[in-house]
């Protein structure tokens, strides 16, 4: 029988699979990313680093259920210029990292990617559409010409130094076309998708649960929205993309690839099976590859499409 | 396994009790399956969501008690019989005191209330302990009688206005010279809780703290409550000598909610 193999490259960079820790999940700290890095992930995103501290909002921030995870932690961050501790702690992994970013304005996205690119990450990721942030946020990645100016922005700071990705938004009618703007303006890949705009209301409390009443919606209730969002990306661009919106069981995975994923965004799956479940993820891709006469991980990208 | 479901749900306050001038014990009654250490988060609507360690549990409906000092815990003070008030939960491991005979519970300031509890949980399986109460003032003490009948107590304050002129780490180093404790459980300031800890190192025994972080999600995902490789809400709150003597953060540091590395000095000033 062949060995099943889940490595890939992505834009050069080594993962030994396709699973990525996405954003927001266990960032905090280098020393928690290193523990998501024992549980066979295949690269983690840091938590997205903004221009200036702010502690984003107060809870409820995050809650969840079986069938979704409603957040709006909104972007808390130490700022660029506080976090270089967290590089040393980088540095140090063994497994590769995204440094993920986020402005208000394009101008200072272009200012934290040029911090971030001096310091040569091996890929950087523009969180161009955090649905609950109070600026900027999601119109950047539901805006056709702001998505390439930014893009076109940010490429000319980092040059061809590092490999960036730019991380679209659900909530627009028109992800295919984004992306293809974000290619043209010279990303070297597409993360889809973010979370979608999301409430919830407490009846009891006749009041909305989460302290900025608006969030971000991910788990199981995203992964139709994320299918759909990656397919149409597949089809209009020719870079890479991190399929990114509810997998949680190696069918899900399996389902992402082939609407066109090359690597695999997971966060919420940690709140359902635990930080395991990155290892729980590729065993059961590999015994589904097996079953069904596949021995490489590439064979599955886009596998959906005719 | 039931269906998980880590939404608030609202409850109706049954009764608020002070315990004394700024600290209050909020009821409800609400039958939940909690051990000594864990915690509820508490929602107060348009306002905050906070974590609370559950002060009671069973028979006596559910408990939980704040420390009044800034505007959140203002009003959870100022809440009513019948109000709501959303919760989830119960969150985080507990003391674990299945294999110990005698203990030495180690209460500082607001760290009294889920101490108490254990206590109680201890003496209904007829363990013998011993609970030290440390406090800036006589005001910041609570629960005496409670404990008292359920341990040997002993308390000091920093002004000496009740008990013994002293901080409680002295108190430890005594009880420990003095008799043989299987384990040390303590609850509190985390700058009193170390000097605690290494006063159990100095002697040998065994030490539980439970820690307390800036939480957001509770259920060990978005990485808020940091310690080392751990996360406070989840794997925590309660470490045992194992972890916190390889502990690089421990007594040292914790995060500010804007996720940068801040000393335990600083953070204690920002308060939570």
């Amino acid at each position: 029988m062949a060995r099943i193999d889940l490595s890939l490259s992505l834009c050069g960079v080594k993962l030994a699979n396709p699973t990525i820790l996405a954003s927001g999940f266990l960032g905090v700290s280098p020393f928690t990313l290193e523990r998501v890095g024992r549980c066979g992930v295949g690269a983690v995103t840091m938590k997205s680093v903004g221009p200036r501290p702010w502690p984003g909002y107060p809870n409820p921030t995050v809650v969840a259920n079986e069938e979704f995870m409603l957040n709006a932690v909104g972007l808390p961050t130490a700022g660029y210029k506080n976090i270089e501790p967290e590089w040393e702690g980088m540095r140090k992994l063994k497994i590769p990292f995204i440094a993920s970013l986020y402005g208000t304005s394009l101008e200072e996205y272009a200012e934290v990617a040029a911090d971030f690119a001096a310091r040569k990450p091996p890929l950087i990721e523009l969180d161009l559409s955090c649905p609950h942030a109070k600026k900027g946020g999601h119109q950047f990645a539901t805006n056709l010409d702001l998505a390439r100016k930014l893009v076109e922005k940010v490429k000319a700071v980092t040059g061809r130094r590092v490999p960036v990705f730019a991380k679209l938004s659900p909530n627009c009618p028109n992800i295919g076309e984004i992306a293809a703007a974000c290619e043209a303006a010279g990303a070297d890949g597409i993360t889809a998708i973010n979370t979608a705009s999301a409430m919830a209301i407490d009846i009891e409390a006749k009041c909305p649960v989460l302290y900025n009443k608006r969030g971000g919606l991910s788990g199981p209730a995203l992964k139709p929205i994320a299918v759909k969002c990656v397919y149409d990306v597949y089809e209009k661009v020719h870079i890479p993309i991190i399929a990114t919106g509810g997998i949680s069981t190696g069918r899900d995975a399996v389902e992402l690839l082939m609407a066109g994923g090359t690597g695999l965004g997971i966060g919420t799956a940690i709140y359902l099976r635990g930080i395991d479940c990155f290892e729980k993820i590729c065993g059961e891709m590999e015994a589904w590859m097996k079953e069904n006469g596949y021995t490489k991980v590439k064979q599955l990208t886009g596998a959906a499409h005719e | 396994m039931s269906e998980r479901n880590d939404f608030p749900r609202m409850v109706r306050v049954a009764k608020v009790v002070w315990e004394n001038p700024s600290t209050c014990t909020i009821l409800f009654d609400e039958r939940m399956d909690v051990k000594p250490g864990q915690y509820v988060m508490v929602w107060l609507p348009r306002v905050d969501e906070k974590p609370m360690s559950v002060t009671y549990a069973g028979g006596k409906g559910l408990g939980f008690t704040a420390l009044v000092h800034g505007e959140t815990t203002r009003k959870m003070g100022a809440l009513k019989k019948g109000d709501l008030v959303g919760v989830r939960g119960p969150y985080g491991n507990w003391f674990d005191f299945a294999k110990a005979k005698k203990a030495l519970l180690v209460g500082g300031g607001v760290g009294v209330p889920p101490l108490a509890f254990l206590a109680e949980e201890m003496a209904k399986k007829g363990m013998r302990s011993m609970f030290i109460m440390g406090a800036r003032s006589k005001d910041g003490l609570m629960f005496e009688q409670r404990i008292g009948k359920a341990a040997e107590l002993r308390v000091c304050t920093d002004d000496g206005s009740k008990g013994r002129k002293a901080r409680t780490p002295e108190l430890v180093a005594e009880a420990l010279a003095g008799e043989r404790f299987d384990c040390v459980y303590t609850c509190g300031p985390e700058i009193m809780m170390k000097k605690v800890f290494d006063e159990c190192e100095k002697r040998g025994v065994e030490c539980q703290a439970s820690l307390e972080r800036y939480f957001k999600c509770a259920f060990g995902a978005c990485g808020q409550c940091c310690l080392d490789d751990k996360l406070v809400c989840a794997d925590g709150t309660v470490f045992g000598s194992a972890f916190l003597r390889k502990s690089s953060e421990f007594g040292r540091y914790s995060y500010a909610r804007t996720g940068a590395r801040i000393t335990l000095e600083e953070w204690m000033k920002h308060g939570m």
